[in-house]
């Protein structure tokens, strides 16, 4: 009797059970933060959001549609005139080419959310880092100001419209502290840019050219060459061409890749020559069917892609004008059908590795710095300065003798039109299209055919100030954030 | 074992002491007869004959015979303890077969509530018990699809139809919004734990928080307890086998043939469009029909065996169960197969003490398909064949070629894939529980419940370098793994004693739970060749979470005790304290108390009533009680970083969750009032009305996305469920038929009453459908663009819009026809408001035949699908859904239609998610109807059987629904993908046929 007793007292005391229990696959912020090299892991994890696909809208797992970096190509690109589709899909990708957007389309939200989830890994690393205790460091915190800019940017250009429209009109909500929750209304496009331009300011100052950790991480380069694209939208024109020469004057080698190299620049961006911050995909983040850029506009036949958008009719009209020009082998027309359309697969986001539809896109490239500086130029009237320019990546995609501008051969275009095709032809589908209409006034032109109205009639002009540039920002944060007003 | 639910035990002590009842009787004609049990055909000795307004009365003998003096007119009164009373009016025959059957909640039933047993008639609480009898009708692998339609309160919805699933349970509607949970399994007295139908002996739902609250945060959202056979008493042998066939039913939900879309695509591209219309669809095809779900879905078989043994030797009681259940899939290459056994010991080394142990090892494995073969099999095009000229099937290297002529925007044919690919999941669970009981005293004891439980699952997916999936990757392999360990241990002492009228009972007990599970995921691609199907054979392992893993450990400690009062037998109360420990909660939160309390009142043993011809049983009840829920993931009290990313290689992280050091525990309360009535004549009724109030519900509170995160999860909402439940029965004999009836029907109101400190709105979304929880509302109210028809000018869309001022109040409401000027609004809720059952069986002696309904009203339900194939010409590449008998499509000017014209494209966005597709989910099913038959004894005598039954059981047999969807029965749970009450595509429900065969030894 008396064991037993014993027995079950030792029976309840073992079963106490601890109620303090640490995660194993979490560190609280003061955790991380305060180790060696908790930073880096910090800073490591923003760049990680560019290609990650975070839960989001109860789907546990998350759609493996959703990343940032998908979202960022596709919502610029589909927007403009270089993509035909040839069938419906389910993808909100096909909202942003037809214009039919609402609020909480799957891209357009997550793309919001998850921008300034990046923002608060930046604040909570610039918060809790110290500057100046040494040069790693600093550079760590430059890339930490870089990446604020850089997505902070990315939403301005898809939530708000362009400087050169209206520079008062409502731009992003500017997040700084990684402990405000508050309710805080959007600042305006001009305050956006100024926040954005101090951030690249900052970033520059706090890096060094020798520190870079290579092309997939921020660099003082990438700093210079973006404030070069935010002067240029801004057309502060002259701090453009002086950002544009730092950038193409750069002492860390970057240089235009040669005709000879130019296919396997997409392909191999990590080691490209003209490659200024690229976002790496690994084979380990490669999603394939589901969630590869390349996935919509490239299926070899093996399941890799869905290949239903193809490079649109007028697009062709324009890089067939000389079939000498490099670019064109960027399209892959198959002479075979889908839906009824002939295939024009596009092929600049596949290859590298050898992965079919693997591909780490180029953010920035000296191409677009050249092209910067030539639409600054443009816009200043150095119409030779312009031209020369442009000359410089129209002799790279191999094209000589008339084929190069002068400015007697530009018949009734202006040096300004000039630029903007050159633009639409090198730096087509990496999201600057539709951009590039909208800052300079100019209406989408959709004279090509393709399904995405009744009848598959698709050939409409959208005029450059419709309202439908602009996305919807998501009821999440009108509900939540009541002082932060909705687009028209 | 306090456990008399078989009735067997008070027929044992019936027989003494009715034998001891001294009769007299008169000199008139003498009448013989046999009593027996209908429900089982067993005779029933003991059994009381009265010949009414006299005194002359008999007890019926071993073999249930009796024989009594009584003249033709006069009435027999035959009753037994636990039986209803049947009166039999005498005519001129010398002999009478009389069946009584089982007294639905006869008040001596002992009804086992998990941590305590109570009689029926101390019971204070609301709960239901059922018997084996009345859940074995239907046939399923689980507990959870035979409750369907059985018990007020319960809503039992079979989201899938895949073979082995559990159907999704809720008693009292939803408890918590973003962490809602199904009520709590407790077996044999602990929670958690592994069974099988049919080893079930009987189950008891609990209801009211005076019942669930013992078990605080786990069974918040309502208990079901099941008791399993034990051993002991006399030995028992039996085997039971059936066997069935089964198809899947896809109610109103058909797609089209060749023809049809040939004519429906003609339309959408439109006369104007003619050629390019015939350039691209030829007309040929107008006469190919492939039908791809007759390819997809087949008859299967369904099989169950099960051997059950029990008894008592040389101290030792004991039992065992052996049970094999197999399911075939209706859908290609599906199957489901469990194994479970169970054996248990009991015995008694001290006086007074008393152990019990018990062993239940479960195996399980099932095969299952890719969700795409679904979309395929519904969405490939009638004009694609999947056989080539040869009758082989074709493979991607044929249709994922555009050079190739296929239809289907997809290009994917699962049943190429399907001779290929292997998909399986399987799971190994053992659990050891041991009881350790201990009479100190006849009124005091200490007892000890300790569950040790082991699982381990395994998911093997495996596509072949050659099909859809594993071709871009020259093959995949996936393992994942899954394991959980838990142990959960309950200290008692307990106190039972009587002062002359009262009766006090009480208990304190301390209680200890850990849970650890821990997973690993391996992905890997390019095989070795085709045959390879090892992880070994992956040479890359590249793709997202190419190899990972994670580890999960909870605790909780509970202090809970009872106290339990009755008076005279008429005046019952018990109250309860319990103070609950979790370790999800932040530091200074960690622990809440909860208490409660009920009482009831048996007004039939009041003198007014106790001899009231009429009414057998009157008895009132009240009761009051809070809960806590801790159902959330743990750590989101702290500000931490997901350290498990990583970027070009290099180990990164995010921070992901926001700091929340008020984390704490949800609690419930609810109140409920009823009253039990049964009458002699038959009828017996309950009534329960109660209202259930979350307060400091945790709720996922939405934060701007612009701070960077969704939510913070937060103690924020509160939540009120009001309802009604009635159960009434009914049951009758005439000779030796005999009729009986239950009905049971349950009303929900739930209304939110504070969600957010913002905006008092919730959005909550599955991709791009959203639902809302708004204050004042019901909970999961659709929310998106209403409806308006369609345009009989031009056969266009429209939509409302609203213009709300400051306030939110209502301005104007105006027609659009652009989708994006149409305004986001509140469009009802998916939640059902009434569901029930009712359930008629008539027999004849041995032979019984019982009709199951259930019903559900009152419920929303967005059907998805139609996004994708009733979209009037968005989707050219996949077949189409048929119109519904009352669907019409525009087709010219002045046409009232509910359909917009058919146009390539689609209809100005007529498609996009709206209220058009929000549909009502109301069903009446008639669930199952089976007809049994007990062999009589006398065939039997020869054969060495005790007892034999068959029965042939039909489930699924038919639903009346306007929903023109697969199945308006949708489960109601919020998880990855689907929200409550959203329609997709699922693997249909089928309808069964089963022969079953019983036998005892």
């Amino acid at each position: 009797m008396r064991n037993l007793i014993i027995l079950l007292v030792l029976l309840v005391a073992t079963s106490s059970c601890e109620l303090d229990i640490e995660p194993a696959d979490l560190a609280t912020v003061d955790q991380l933060l305060a180790e060696d090299g908790g930073i880096e892991t910090a800073t490591n994890g923003s760049y990680a959001l560019f290609k990650d696909v975070l839960p989001y809208r109860g789907e546990e797992f998350g759609n493996s549609n959703n990343d940032y970096t998908r979202h960022l190509y596709q919502m610029s690109e589909f927007a403009a005139d270089n993509v035909m589709y040839t069938q419906f899909s389910s993808d909100p990708l096909y909202l942003v080419f037809t214009r039919e957007h609402f609020p909480d389309q799957n891209n357009s939200s997550y793309f919001w959310f998850i921008a300034y989830r990046i923002i608060l890994g930046t604040n909570t690393v610039i918060a809790s880092a110290t500057e100046g205790e040494s040069a790693q460091s600093d550079q760590l915190i430059g890339e930490n100001y870089y990446l604020r800019a850089m997505v902070s940017f990315d939403l301005l250009r898809f939530y708000g419209k362009p400087y050169t429209t209206d520079p008062n009109g409502p731009g992003i909500i500017i997040r700084t502290d990684p402990g405000e929750e508050g309710i805080k209304p959007r600042a305006t496009v001009a305050e956006s840019y100024d926040q954005i331009i101090n951030d690249l300011l900052k970033a520059e100052e706090l890096m060094d050219d020798g520190l870079s950790r290579g092309v997939e991480f921020a660099s003082k380069l990438s700093a210079q060459a973006l404030l070069c694209r935010l002067y240029l939208y801004m057309e502060r024109n002259e701090d453009a061409i002086e950002y544009a020469n730092k950038v193409i004057n750069n002492g860390v080698g970057v240089h235009l890749a040669s005709n000879e190299n130019y296919l396997d620049n997409f392909a191999n961006t990590q080691n490209s020559s003209e490659s200024i911050f690229i976002i790496k995909f690994t084979q380990a983040d490669h999603r394939g069917k589901n969630g590869s850029i390349g996935s919509m506009y490239y299926d070899d036949g093996n399941n890799n892609g869905w290949g239903e958008v193809f490079a649109s009719g007028s697009f062709r009209t324009l890089i067939s004008q000389h079939p000498d020009d490099i670019r064109n082998q960027l399209i892959l027309s198959t002479g075979g059908t889908k839906s009824g359309y002939p295939i024009h697969y596009i092929l600049k986001f596949s290859g590298q590795e050898g992965v079919v539809n693997l591909a780490s896109p180029q953010y920035i490239r000296l191409s677009e710095i050249y092209l910067n500086r030539a639409e600054a130029y443009a816009k200043m009237g150095n119409s030779a300065g312009a031209l020369a320019d442009v000359n410089l990546i129209r002799e790279r995609a191999g094209l000589s003798g008339e084929a190069l501008y002068t400015s007697g051969n530009l018949g009734n275009r202006s040096v300004l039109d000039v630029v903007l095709e050159e633009r639409r032809l090198e730096l087509a589908y990496e999201g600057h299209r539709g951009f590039d209409l909208t800052r300079n006034q100019r209406d989408l032109v959709r004279e090509y055919e393709g399904i995405h109205l009744e009848n598959g009639d698709t050939r409409t002009t959208i005029p450059w100030n419709d309202n439908r540039w602009v996305f919807f920002i998501p009821t999440n944060e009108i509900f939540n954030n009541p002082e932060c007003v909705q687009n028209e | 074992m306090l456990l008399f639910t078989s009735g067997f035990w008070l027929r044992q002590f019936s027989t003494w002491a009715l034998c001891l009842l001294t009769v007299t009787a008169y000199g008139q004609q003498v009448v013989n007869g046999n009593i027996i049990s209908v429900d089982d055909g067993e005779p029933l000795p003991g059994a009381t004959i009265l010949v009414k307004g006299t005194q002359r009365g008999t007890v019926s003998d071993i073999s249930g015979d009796f024989a009594i003096e009584a003249s033709p007119g006069e009435v027999l009164v035959v009753s037994f303890v636990g039986y209803s009373t049947q009166e039999i009016t005498l005519d001129n025959r010398s002999n009478y077969d009389i069946g009584l059957s089982l007294e639905l909640g006869a008040l001596q039933e002992i009804v086992v509530m998990g941590y305590t047993s109570k009689s029926q008639k101390e019971l204070s609480a609301s709960v239901v018990s059922l018997d084996a009898k009345e859940l074995q009708s239907v046939t399923a692998g689980n507990i959870e699809t035979m409750l369907q339609g059985q018990a007020a309160g319960v809503t039992v919805t079979s989201s899938t139809g895949a073979p082995g699933a559990a159907a999704d349970i809720r008693i009292r509607g939803i408890t918590s919004i973003n962490n809602d949970r199904p009520p709590l399994f407790v077996v044999d007295g602990i929670i958690g734990g592994n069974y099988v139908p049919s080893d079930v002996e009987s189950i008891t739902i609990l209801k009211d928080a005076a019942a669930i609250g013992l078990y605080g945060a786990a069974g918040a959202a309502g208990v079901i307890i099941v008791t399993t056979r034990q051993g002991g008493g006399k030995p028992y042998l039996n085997a039971s086998a059936s066997f069935g066939i089964k198809e899947a039913v896809t109610g109103n939900f058909e797609m089209m043939n060749g023809a049809e879309l040939y004519e429906a695509q003609r339309q959408m591209w439109g006369e104007s469009n003619l050629v390019s219309f015939l350039n691209n669809r030829p007309e040929e095809l107008e006469d190919r029909n492939f039908d791809w779900l007759d390819a997809a879905f087949d008859q299967a078989f369904i099989q169950n065996y099960n051997i059950a043994s029990g008894g008592q030797m040389e101290g030792f009681t004991y039992s065992f169960n052996a049970d094999y259940f197999n399911e075939e899939g209706t859908f290609t290459g599906t199957n489901f197969d469990r194994l479970n056994l169970r054996g248990r010991i009991g015995f008694s080394p001290l006086e007074g003490l008393e152990i019990n142990t018990d062993i239940n090892a479960q195996f399980s494995q099932s095969e299952f398909q890719h969700f795409s073969w679904f979309e395929d099999a519904f969405w490939n095009m009638p004009w694609d064949d999947p056989y080539a000229a040869d009758g082989s099937l074709l493979g991607p290297d044929y249709v994922t070629n555009p050079q190739n002529e296929w239809y289907g925007q997809f290009r994917r044919s699962f049943l190429f894939s399907d001779q290929f690919d292997e998909l399986g999941f399987n799971n190994t669970d053992l659990v050891w529980s041991t009881t350790l009981d201990y009479q100190i005293t006849d009124w005091l004891s200490i007892e000890t419940r300790t569950r040790l439980g082991f699982s381990n699952s395994r998911t093997d997916v495996y596509h072949s370098p050659i099909t859809d999936f594993g071709l871009p990757f020259n093959g995949v392999i996936q393992v994942d793994q899954f394991s959980n360990r838990n142990v959960l241990s309950t200290h008692f002492l307990r106190f039972n004693k009587t002062y002359g009228d009262h009766e006090v009972g009480a208990f304190i007990a301390h209680e200890g739970g850990l849970y650890r599970e821990e997973t690993l995921n391996f992905s890997g691609q390019n095989l070795a060749n085709n045959t390879v199907q090892v992880p070994a054979g992956a040479s890359v392992v590249a793709i997202p979470g190419g190899g990972y893993g994670s580890l999960l450990e909870t605790s909780g400690i509970s202090y809970i005790s009872e106290l339990s009062y009755g008076y005279q037998g008429k005046y019952f109360a018990t109250a309860y304290f319990r103070r609950d420990g979790s370790s999800v909660f932040a530091e200074n939160k960690k622990f809440g108390n909860f208490y409660g309390g009920s009482a009831a009142w048996l007004l039939s043993e009041e003198s007014f009533l106790v001899n009231n011809s009429a009414i057998n049983n009157l008895k009132l009840r009240a009761s009051y009680g809070t809960t806590g829920n801790s159902n959330i993931e743990p750590f989101l009290d702290l500000p931490t970083y997901d350290i498990t990313r990583q970027y070009s290689g290099q180990p990164g992280g995010e921070p992901n969750n926001p700091a929340n050091p008020n984390l704490g525990w949800e609690s419930t309360s609810m109140f409920n009032v009823g009253f039990d009535l049964s009458f002699n004549m038959g009828l017996t009724a309950n009534i329960d009305i109660y209202q259930k109030t979350v307060e400091g519900m945790l709720l996922n509170n939405p934060l701007a996305f612009s701070t960077g995160y969704q939510f913070r999860t937060e103690n924020i909402g509160d939540m009120q469920n009001q309802g009604v439940e009635l159960t009434l029965s009914y049951t009758k004999n005439f000779g030796n038929f005999a009729y009986r009836g239950n009905f049971n029907v349950s009303y929900n109101k739930n209304e939110i009453t504070k969600v957010t400190d913002v905006s008092n709105r919730q959005p909550i979304l599955a991709g791009s459908i959203q639902q809302i929880n708004a204050v004042g509302e019901e909970a999961f109210q659709w929310y998106m663009p209403k409806w308006l028809g369609v345009d009989p000018d031009n056969g266009t869309p429209m939509w409302e819009t609203v213009v709300e001022d400051e306030n939110g109040n209502v301005v104007s409401r105006g027609v659009t026809d652009v989708y994006n000027e149409a305004t986001f609004q509140p469009m009802g809720s998916s939640l059902p408001e009434i569901t029930g059952g009712f359930k008629n069986e008539i027999s004849y002696k041995g032979l019984s035949l019982s009709a199951l309904f259930t019903f559900q009203t009152g419920n929303l339900i967005y059907h998805q699908t139609r996004f994708f194939v009733d979209s009037d010409g968005a989707n050219t590449g996949i077949n189409l859904m048929r119109l519904q008998d009352d669907w019409s499509r525009w087709e010219q000017p002045g046409d009232v239609a509910t359909h917009p014209q058919l146009s390539r494209g689609g209809n100005n966005s007529a498609h996009q998610h709206s209220s058009r597709y929000i549909e009502k989910g109301d069903f009446l099913r008639l669930r199952n109807i089976t007809i049994s038959y007990v062999l009589p004894q006398n065939v039997l005598s020869w054969s060495g059987f005790k007892q034999a039954s068959v029965n042939l059981r039909a489930d699924n047999v038919a639903t009346w629904t306007g929903f023109s969807g697969m199945d308006p029965d949708i489960g109601l749970n919020v998880e990855a993908f689907s929200l409550p009450g959203l329609s997709y595509l699922k693997y249909p429900i089928s309808r069964q046929f089963v022969l079953g065969l019983n036998l005892n030894f």
